[in-house]
């Protein structure tokens, strides 16, 4: 890997992290207004939007797939 | 050398410290308060969390983490210490899986003394109609203290059987987690120690199942009790995940999951259930300690509205019974799914024949844990829950009947045209097939509704759950427990008093299982100190008497068993390395193991269970440029 | 407490070349440690899943109304998305600390461990000074302990979610510590892995935990 290219994919790794975060806050909101708007404030719509962000945590924070990724990490 | 070498005499002035220094920091706080400076059951309780802490502390299980805090490197030592005798070891912390499965399996069975011998006070007391010697509330702790004992006990043989087996099985040089594995051992002590603690703070008069709301109005005993359960139930956790762990990850190249001696798939199924249901437990015990410390009302039916809507905002027990039971039926299966693995481990063995589908027994171990999962509800027919439930729990638990039954064919069809051999060990696993079925068969009668309004809560249960845990656990263990003595010590046993014990052991258990029946369907509650002497036409005390005697037989028997081990382990004559011709690969090394178990990775160049097929090994122990 | 003590020491362990002959034994690779290590970890996240699932159902189960509803006690309600967002700011920061350590960004890592514990305890004391009303000098609380189930829940939940972020932030500043001394590099930091994946669970959990607790069902008058 040339340098130029290795600063390249950090960068995205940062990018990633941030874009992630922001998702997760939109969501947040989200759940928040649904929660005060009937008829979003129903239990499924609730725990749909939990669980997104639950995938997203599990996936991009907590990197599910290196527990089975025979990968060098 | 003074006592203090022993890491266990450490452990218990830790304990004492930790319950003393628990205690002094509760009442401390209160005089901060401004409270009285003496409440028994807060100080109790806080001294019980500190005087496991204290344990582990002292017994010195903690050594390394702490250090690693500090960023201090811990390499791993082997061997036996080197400045004490090398006997010591079993008294201390030690990191091998050999000396810390003896470990459990020596702290098992004195926990099987102890609560036998419980079993047998109350047992008397029970041989004639009225009260002799004991009380009413001592009846209870002792019942409860029996049962819950029993289950250490049991979860400590299941331990032992796994920690010793499981690497050998696969031929790993350790558990994946050493340090682990150790602190899983030593939770064990100053948990049953706690346990035994609580008879004298009151006890605890409900039951092993302690339900609320009883167990949130009596004695202080509980709170030593959930503690206790705490800790077992810890040590239940994390040895569950170092074997998945180590049976995922530490297997030798070639030797797929379906070329693992079987053993290690009962193995991983109990670790799943152990690793998950426990949780469980921990969390209702934990909601009724809280419940009882500082008045949370999860069990608690009184409502918040009062008068208006009285339900509202108020606690319900039957809350508690889903929660324990989710881990508590499951906890069945994690008794016996270790011992029907030694069961099919056992057979090929005793009948020089392959086993009979190996893959449907391996699948059958996981398809019981996923049922056992959905079947909880059975427990709860009478408890007066939703009546709908009765049905789908019902029937989700008349399915267990199938993977249960597929292990029996197949055992059937390993046996039939074999060419048996009945050492001890064989008997004991036939002993177990025997009495398995007893339990098995009436576990459906139970599962039925309408059977099961009349038989709920009689000694007919008592029959039953003796009668498969006996079958699923405890022959299979013993069966167990000779198979491998030669392995563990180099030495055989003497097997005519191997044979004895068994043919007083099971003819005596028959007796004893199909008494409590009979006086669970005469009419003879559970849980209560005494009964009518004219049920069963006036025949119930025979009944009783003729149960308890067969009880003592048993208790002889194991005595016999233990004193047959204790001769022979120094002295006996020196077993060689393979006396059963066994294919599995702990067979292949030389008895007692050495400290590294295997010179050189194993290969795995067959498969496990082709016995009487000529010229087909399973695995070398050679290193590939030996041969 | 079994989360740290899962085998995450093994940086200071053996910390010679891969293929490490002792003369006995073959020692596996630094990678098959960690990989050990990491599986050894999400099982312990599985079981602790079975704890907190309790604790949902529990809610669920209790939490009923006059005529069998779902129904949640008036709580407040800028607290729960104010500690929530704190929690989650909490996590990107972990993150950054990890990608710092894989990619040698010394400082940079330093300093998000610091943001991360410092997030950390400002979500404690948000949930136990704002939200249980601890120190009813400063704030009075909604609910106490003893308000039947509507009190046993919510300081159950919330209580043993604020354990393991007690466990968290403490986990964190010995990871701190030890990358201050060095501890770390961007091939070998299990341990500062093992830090981040606890984080982010305890966080995981919160996530479900928010709506249970502050948002799903109708309010319901507690009367004290
Ligand atoms: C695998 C071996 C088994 C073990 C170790 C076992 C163990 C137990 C135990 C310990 C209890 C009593 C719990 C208590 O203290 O209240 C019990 C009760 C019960 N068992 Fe089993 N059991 C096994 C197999 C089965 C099977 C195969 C079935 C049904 C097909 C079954 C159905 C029941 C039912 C319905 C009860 C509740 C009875 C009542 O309290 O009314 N069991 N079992
Ligand atoms: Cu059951």
């Amino acid at each position: 890997m040339s340098e130029q290219s290795r600063t390249k994919r950090k960068t995205a790794i940062y990018r990633e992290g941030i874009i992630v975060a922001i998702t997760l806050a939109i969501l947040t909101l989200v759940e928040y207004y649904a929660a005060i708007t009937p008829p979003f404030d129903s239990f499924a719509i609730l725990m749909i939007l939990a669980l997104l962000k639950g995938i997203l945590v599990v996936n991009y924070f907590m990197h599910i797939r290196s527990v089975w990724s025979e990968d060098e990490h | 050398m003074s006592l203090f070498t022993l890491g266990i005499a450490r452990g218990l002035v830790g304990q004492v410290l930790g319950m003393v220094i628990g205690m002094l920091l509760t009442c401390a706080v209160r005089i901060l308060l401004g409270w009285e400076a003496w409440a028994a059951e807060p100080a109790w309780t806080v001294g019980a969390v500190c005087s496991i802490i204290g344990f582990l502390l002292g017994v010195g299980s903690l050594d390394d983490w702490l250090k690693w805090t500090k960023g201090i490197p811990t390499p791993l030592h082997h061997g036996p210490p080197v400045d004490k005798p090398a006997w010591t070891r079993y008294f201390s912390v030690d990191y091998n899986h050999k000396v810390i499965g003896v470990q459990y399996t020596v702290w098992g069975i004195l926990l099987l003394m102890v609560g036998g011998t419980v079993a047998m006070i109350f047992r008397t007391e029970l041989a004639r109609s009225g009260l002799q010697f004991l009380g009413l509330d001592l009846y209870n702790s002792f019942i409860g203290m029996h049962g819950m004992i029993m289950i250490f006990a049991i979860l400590l043989g299941v331990g032992g059987m796994g920690n010793y087996l499981v690497p050998l099985m696969i031929g790993a040089e350790d558990m994946a987690f050493p340090r682990l594995n150790a602190l899983g051992f030593w939770f064990n002590v100053p948990g049953s120690i706690l346990l035994l603690l609580s008879l004298f703070v009151g006890g605890w008069d409900a039951g092993w199942t302690a339900y609320p709301p009883l167990s949130a109005r009596g004695p202080i005993g509980y709170q030593l009790f959930f503690l206790g359960v705490f800790a077992i139930g810890l040590s239940s956790i994390v040895g569950s995940l170092n074997l998945l762990v180590t049976i995922l990850r530490m297997r030798p190249a070639g030797m797929s999951l379906f070329r693992m001696p079987i053993f290690c798939w009962a193995v991983f199924a109990t670790s799943l259930l152990q690793l998950t249901a426990t949780q469980l437990i921990g969390t209702s015990f934990l909601m009724v300690s809280v419940q009882r410390a500082i008045g949370m009302g999860f069990f608690d039916p009184r409502g918040i509205l009062g008068e208006v809507s009285p339900m509202v905002g108020g606690g319900d027990p039957v809350l508690f019974q889903h929660l324990f039971w989710f881990y508590s039926h499951p906890a069945v299966y994690i008794f016996v799914l270790p011992g029907l693995g030694i069961v099919s481990e056992l057979l090929p063995v005793f009948s020089r024949k392959p086993l009979f589908g190996y893959k449907w027994i391996a699948l059958s171990s996981l398809a019981i844990g996923i049922v056992g999962f959905i079947v909880w509800g059975h427990h709860m027919f009478v408890s007066g829950y939703n009546d709908i439930l009765r049905i789908p729990f019902m029937y989700a638990t008349l399915l267990v009947a199938i993977p249960t039954g597929v292990k029996f064919f197949s055992w059937l069809g390993t046996i039939w045209g074999g060419k048996i051999h009945f050492d001890t060990p064989m008997l004991f696993v036939l002993g177990a097939i025997s009495v398995f079925l007893i339990g098995g068969l009436t576990g459906p009668i139970l599962a039925t509704v309408p059977t099961d309004f009349p038989l709920h809560d009689s000694y007919f249960v008592v029959g039953h759950f003796h009668a498969t845990m006996f079958g699923g656990f405890v022959f299979p263990f013993f069966a167990a427990l000779y198979y491998w003595f030669p392995k563990v010590t180099g030495r055989m046993y003497n097997e005519t008093l191997g044979k004895i014990h068994f043919f007083i052991m099971t003819p005596a258990f028959w007796v004893q299982t199909l008494g409590q029946m009979g006086v669970g369907v005469m009419g003879m509650r559970r849980r209560i100190a005494d009964y009518d002497p004219t049920l069963g036409a006036g025949q119930i005390e025979n009944w009783q008497l003729a149960v308890t005697i067969a009880g003592f037989a048993i208790a002889f028997g194991v005595l016999l068993m233990l004193w047959n081990f204790f001769q022979n382990a120094e002295v006996g004559v020196a077993a060689g390395d393979n006396p059963w011709r066994s294919r599995s690969p702990e067979w292949q090394i030389p008895s007692p193991i050495p400290e590294h178990s295997f010179p050189a990775p194993l290969r795995v160049v067959g498969e496990p269970y082709d016995y009487g097929l000529a010229d087909s090994g399973y695995v070398t122990t050679a290193s590939p440029g030996d041969d | 407490m079994t989360a740290t003590a899962i085998e995450h020491g093994h940086e200071h362990g053996h910390a010679a070349d891969d293929h490490h002959h002792t003369g006995e034994v073959d020692l596996p690779t630094y990678l098959e440690y960690t990989r050990r290590n990491r599986l050894g970890m999400w099982l312990f996240f599985a079981s602790e899943a079975f704890l907190f699932l309790a604790l949902l159902v529990t809610r669920f189960y209790l939490w009923r109304g006059p005529h069998g509803e779902v129904v949640r006690p008036e709580l407040d309600q800028f607290a729960g998305l104010v500690v929530t967002a704190v929690l989650l700011l909490s996590s990107y920061f972990m993150n950054r600390a990890e990608v710092s350590i894989a990619n040698d960004k010394r400082t940079d890592f330093l300093v998000s461990l610091l943001i991360t514990a410092g997030l950390g305890t400002a979500f404690l004391i948000g949930v136990v000074v704002w939200e249980w009303g601890m120190f009813p000098s400063i704030v009075k609380g909604h609910l106490k302990p003893t308000d039947g189930v509507f009190g046993a829940v919510v300081f159950g939940m919330t209580g043993m979610h604020a354990l393991h972020v007690l466990s968290g932030v403490v986990l964190i500043l010995n990871v701190w510590w030890l990358g201050r001394k060095g501890h770390f590099s961007s091939e070998r930091h299990w341990g500062v892995e093992a830090c981040a994946i606890y984080w982010h669970y305890v966080d995981l959990v919160w996530i479900f935990f928010y709506p249970a607790i502050y948002l799903i069902g109708s309010t319901i008058e507690v009367p004290h």
